[in-house]
């Protein structure tokens, strides 16, 4: 994009010094998670005496066996992981629908009534009336049992609203005259303009969102009665979680490689959906495209 | 609506330039209207549960029927011998995350943003991200792992305790430490959250107009000073609108960390509000002392969040209302 | 600043609007006797996510059998009783129960878990039926011979007076608990090792019975290279975070009381941890700690390494449940196949008496709302169904399924469970709804390992030896406010004082914050709920059994 000729021996240490730290930052923070993917294959006797190892001892797949043994759990997994990834994507549309209407909304600095509506959100934020009201609510409304009750009470996030808020106030503001010149709507400019150029923050904020709906497991354990209609974090919690007590009263804890399997599982999927996204985060060139 | 036009003649004028601005807004209201709609029914209609402060009263026991407590509950926790304890360990643990986490993902952007090879800086994104999705209970007993000491004379601690030993050779306990407990809760965090904090300032350095950079080229700034005069700037707003609202949770500690990282040698520094709340309103069942205290909490974000406001505007930034 | 005029003005206007609304609009789910399957909807808790419905063959083994049942009792057709069981998982289940009670909307029976403030309100409240008179309930034509006394709910009259008692509350019993091991507490040792050191000449026991017992084996373990490995590398006791587990065992052996004991020179109701036995526990770890024989780093070593300094073979004594010696001698055979795990219940005080701290016996408990169970008629029914429940055949369904699909008999009569997830998923979790308080019952399965036998027979003996709490039928309010910050106090002072970061008059200290951040109300609050039991008074004297009498220290 942009053709650099003429490097300068600062660039150059600049250049060697970045790549350097954050190699090693980067390691840093994946060490960790390679060490739980380690684990997962490993058997229990190493992971409970051995200390930390990036190489499974004596690697074995009988944790995903399990997982995925279909006459056992491997149904239940599977069905909730359906569960899941409807949920998250019908509930990013959603959220990013309503964050985006209202956010657009207030972006215009002289609209009348924006202070009131800013502060409603700033009062909300600060302020919750707590779990009972909000089932109560959630009941009254009839989506106690229903996937409606883990995407509609947490419709927008006050604080993504404001920081979306903030990506649409920073657009050039000659584009919306241009094109309200041209005739269009504040709802057309938003949907034809605003949007396609925000498509970077959109991107993030559908992150957020769906990360947010992908790891959300209380709002299930609370508004859903079935265990038939369980997403999957909350499917996969409850096998690592508990402690299954057997006909003698006694407890027997779950394994650590099956822990440490259950958080591969959980985890790659959603890791899955950032590199399609990662192009969008480069879109900072569109601006000028326009704009030029 | 004007009975007597005469004598209502200024305000109309202003009314009506009002009206038209408004009619001229109309859709502007109409996108605003879902998500008003939404805010008024599932964030301002269950506010009502603040009353709960006020009275005993427990789940089950008609709300209507509870007794009206008045402000005992607030009274007690205040004048409670702990509330100087949580809150000077609420402060220290926010204080720190604010000075030394808060920059942290700020500067991890800008660092990604200087690299050129698109493959390799995607690459390093997606690694940063990954701590995110680790849950606190795995980096919790990742943590034990690594900073356990020895159990006797003859057996090894965690691997960080036994390197710093053996660099200053006193083997102190960072675990069961008062003050190290909190750089160990520094550091979890800064681990866990600011590769996933990088996020919103890279959308942010996203928007930045390239012509710039193009022009600061011809003139022949080094990437040091594009750095400096041309990126901070960009993001400048986000930096500022970020730390607005970070300044709204300032009493927020989270409590799943500490509670998994506390024990009976560092308990007194690490209770702060949220494991109090958490041990009263969700293990002892007691909703109206633990609303009270929220309420607290959110009063004192309140003030928090609007003064930030004012300082940002007050620094000719944008501010967020 | 009128915007927040006009907010606050919204939010007390849809307050009021929906706090009215708050009350109205439940549904009722009444049982209907008169169909030919009627159908009983149960909340209870859940270990796993696919736990058994109405497609499980054991589910409608179970069903038929409560239909003859109730047939037979009631003299009616019943082709069978419809279980109806919402199942949820046990990481949730307070906040599942705080909003059923909170949105005032009941199954037909749920259990309760934590006897906390809301809980206690409600059962004040009158929100659950009160059944306390219906266990020993009689009528003459119940009379047979399996049933010579003629109880109308003959399982429920075995429930143990003790444990309902203990979940009570003023007196008055709302709920029908979930039967559990009441000795459940043990020490588990290695006992390679002491049979190594005894061989030595260091030990002259395989096994030890008292308290210098344990002194000299801790001794021992630190100093005499018990695994033979020729290192000094091994240590007496592992303890972690949880002190609780070692210490308020050791504090029993040698004669604390169990939670709340009478000091009569004060003429009041103290807590264990003022007591003199108690303090000489801590001491007594004081000087294990000092002396190395308990690992350096217990106040800060995680509970889920309690197990691995045991099967590493650093430590050498755990004492918690018994049930860790099953499990660690499971693990322990892949490690070391030469160690040998062993378990004891308690040691004594020289020759005194042994003494065994008890569990509470209970793990929650089913109550009956009266907004879901109407009529006495209907209250008959559902308590008739959870008789039958506690039956043999009902609870033999529960624990291992249907005998030659889901397992089969050895020659001992013993259970084999023929262990296939796609098995095992009919009645995984039944046991978790199922009472069992007419136990014990005959069927059980054979044992993993020589250790699971003798963890068995701890639960056996120590049931005679528990050291019962005298409070736990009691409340107090103050506890249920600021319980756990309480608790935390002592907790603190506990490990500091066996670590030698404080000294006696340090955790003298403590103990009087305790009393000051309203410790003297708890104590305030507990005797005069034991003083307002009528059951306490005999001859219209307070009386307080010799067995609660403690000396305190502090």
């Amino acid at each position: 994009m942009i053709s650099i000729k003429r490097k300068g021996l600062g660039d150059i240490i600049m250049d060697i010094v970045v790549y350097i730290v954050l190699t090693i930052l980067a390691i840093l923070m994946v060490i960790p998670f390679v060490y739980v993917i380690a684990a997962s294959f490993a058997t229990e006797t190493d992971i409970v005496s051995s200390p930390i190892f990036l190489f499974p001892p004596h690697p074995t797949v009988d944790a995903y066996k399990q997982i995925f043994d279909m006459s056992g759990m491997g149904a239940t997994v599977l069905r909730s992981l359906c569960i899941s990834i409807g949920v998250t994507v019908i509930g990013t549309i959603v959220n990013l629908f309503f964050t985006a209407t209202m956010a657009y909304g207030l972006s215009r600095s002289n609209l009348i009534g924006k202070k009131f509506f800013l502060n409603m959100v700033l009062f909300t934020m600060v302020f919750g009336g707590g779990m009972i009201p909000t089932f109560l609510l959630v009941k009254g409304l009839g989506m106690y049992d229903s996937y409606a009750a883990l995407i509609i009470p947490g419709a927008i996030s006050a604080y993504n609203m404001l920081i979306v808020r903030n990506f649409f106030m920073e657009l050039p503001s000659g584009l919306e005259e241009a094109a309200s010149i041209d005739g269009c709507t504040d709802i057309g400019i938003f949907a034809k303009i605003a949007l396609p150029l925000s498509l970077p923050c959109l991107a993030t904020f559908g992150l957020f969102y769906a990360v947010g709906h992908w790891n959300n497991y209380f709002g299930a354990l609370l508004y859903l009665n079935n265990q038939d209609k369980y997403p999957f974090q909350l499917v996969l919690r409850n096998m690592v979680m508990l402690t299954t007590e057997d006909t003698n009263g006694d407890e027997e804890l779950p394994k650590e490689s099956l822990k440490m399997a259950v958080i591969v599982v959980g985890t790659v999927p959603i890791l899955c959906v950032y590199p399609f996204l990662q192009k969008h985060f480069a879109a900072g060139v569109m601006v000028g495209a326009i704009k030029g | 609506m004007a009975k007597n036009a005469a004598a209502v003649a200024a305000p109309t004028a202003k009314k009506s330039k009002k009206w038209v601005q408004i009619k001229r807004d109309k859709w502007m209201y109409a996108l605003l209207l879902p998500g008003t709609l939404y805010f008024i029914i599932f964030k301002i209609i269950p506010l009502w549960g603040i009353f709960i402060s006020m009275k005993t009263y427990y789940a089950g026991v008609d709300f209507m029927e509870a007794d009206w407590v008045g402000l005992s509950n607030f009274i007690k926790f205040f004048s409670s011998t702990s509330f100087i304890m949580l809150l000077k360990n609420t402060l220290i643990i926010s204080a720190m995350n604010i000075v030394f986490f808060f920059p942290l993902p700020i500067i991890l952007a800008l660092l990604l943003n200087e690299i050129r090879l698109q493959w390799y800086k995607k690459a390093l994104q997606t690694l940063v991200y990954v701590p995110h999705f680790v849950s606190m209970v795995v980096i919790a007993s990742i943590t034990f792992m690594l900073l356990k000491e020895s159990s006797n004379d003859a057996q090894s601690g965690g691997a960080i305790f036994e390197l710093v030993k053996r660099i200053n050779g006193t083997g102190e306990s960072w675990l069961g430490g008062k003050v190290a407990i909190y750089w160990v809760l520094l550091f979890q965090n800064i681990w866990k959250e600011s590769g996933w904090g990088t996020i919103i300032f890279l959308a942010a350095l996203a928007g930045v107009d390239v012509e710039q950079y193009e022009a600061a080229i011809v003139d022949g700034a080094s990437r040091l000073q594009q750095l400096i005069y041309i990126t901070v700037p960009a993001i400048m707003t986000t930096v500022v609108t970020m730390f607005i609202l970070r300044m709204g949770s300032v009493l927020d500690t989270g409590y799943e960390q500490l509670i998994l990282m506390q024990n009976s040698l560092n308990k007194s520094s690490t209770d702060t509000f949220d494991t109090y709340v958490y041990n009263i309103g969700r293990v002892d069942g007691n909703y109206g002392y633990s609303t009270a205290v929220g309420l607290f909490k959110s009063i004192v974000s309140l003030i928090c969040i609007q003064s930030a406001n004012r300082l940002a505007k007050h620094a000719g930034q944008a501010g967020l209302f | 600043m009128k915007n927040w005029k006009r907010i606050s003005m919204l939010v007390l206007a849809t307050g009021l609007a929906a706090s009215s609304l708050a009350g109205c609009g439940e549904t009722k789910k009444p049982i209907d006797l008169n169909s030919k399957t009627p159908s009983i909807e149960v909340m209870t808790s859940a270990n796993k996510t696919n736990s058994p419905g109405q497609e499980s063959p054991v589910v409608q083994a179970i069903e038929k059998h409560l239909g003859e049942a109730m047939s037979e009792k009631y003299g009616k057709q019943y082709d069978k009783v419809i279980l109806d069981i919402q199942w949820v998982v046990s990481t949730a289940y307070g906040e599942k129960v705080t909003a059923a009670l909170g949105a005032n909307e009941y199954p037909n029976v749920m259990l309760v878990t934590a006897r906390n403030s809301s809980i206690i309100q409600n059962s004040k409240h009158g929100t659950f039926w009160d059944i306390t008179d219906y266990f020993q309930k009689k009528d003459d034509k119940f009379k047979s011979e399996e049933n010579p006394e003629g109880y109308v709910y003959p399982e429920l009259a075995k429930a143990n007076p003790v444990i309902n008692k203990n979940i009570s509350v003023d007196g008055r019993i709302s709920g029908i608990y979930r039967a559990r091991t009441i000795g459940r507490q043990g020490m588990t040792y290695r006992r390679d090792w002491v049979e190594n050191l005894h061989k030595k000449g260091v030990l002259d026991f395989d096994e030890p019975k008292t308290l210098d017992d344990l002194d000299a084996m801790m001794k021992a373990f630190t100093e005499n290279d018990p695994d033979g490995n020729g290192k000094k590398d091994t240590y007496g006791m592992i303890v972690t975070t949880f002190l609780d587990g070692p210490l308020n065992n050791l504090a029993i052996w040698m004669g604390s009381p169990n939670e709340w004991g009478y000091d009569e020179e004060a003429g009041e109701w103290k807590p264990w941890f003022m007591s003199e036995g108690y303090f000489d526990a801590m001491t007594k770890m004081r000087e294990w700690y000092q002396a190395k024989y308990i690992n350096k780093n217990m106040a800060t070593m995680d509970a889920n390494d309690w197990d691995s300094e045991f099967l590493n073979g650093y430590g050498g004594i755990q004492i918690d449940v018994a049930d860790r010696a099953r499990r660690n001698a499971t693990n322990i055979a892949e490690k070391n196949p030469n160690a040998v795990v062993d378990v004891i219940g308690y040691v004594t005080d020289g020759d005194a008496d042994p003494r065994v701290l008890p569990t509470t016996g209970y793990m929650g408990y089913y109550v009956l709302p009266h907004q879901t169970v109407e009529t006495e008629e209907e209250l008959d029914f559902v308590l008739s169904v959870l008789d039958e429940c506690n039956s043999e055949e009902v609870v033999d369904l529960c624990n291992y399924g249907i005998e030659g699909t889901h397992y089969t008999l050895d020659e001992n009569g013993k259970a084999k469970i023929i262990s296939e997830d796609s098995l095992t998923k009919d009645y995984q979790d039944l046991n978790q709804f199922s009472m069992g308080l007419a136990g014990p019952y005959q069927l059980t399965t054979a044992y993993a390992n020589k250790a699971a036998e003798k963890v068995q027979q701890v639960y056996d003996e120590n049931e005679q030896w528990a050291v019962m709490n005298p409070m736990a039928p009691y409340t107090s309010d103050s506890y249920a406010m600021s319980g756990t910050q309480l608790d935390a106090i002592i907790a603190e002072a506990k490990t500091n004082y066996i670590i030698g970061n404080l000294d006696e008059a340090g955790y003298k200290k403590a103990i009087d914050q305790w009393l000051k951040m309203d410790g003297d109300l708890v104590c305030q609050d507990y005797t005069e709920a034991y003083e307002n039991d009528k059951s306490n008074y005999k001859d219209g004297k307070l009386y307080i059994p010799e067995t609660s009498k403690y000396k305190f220290r502090f």
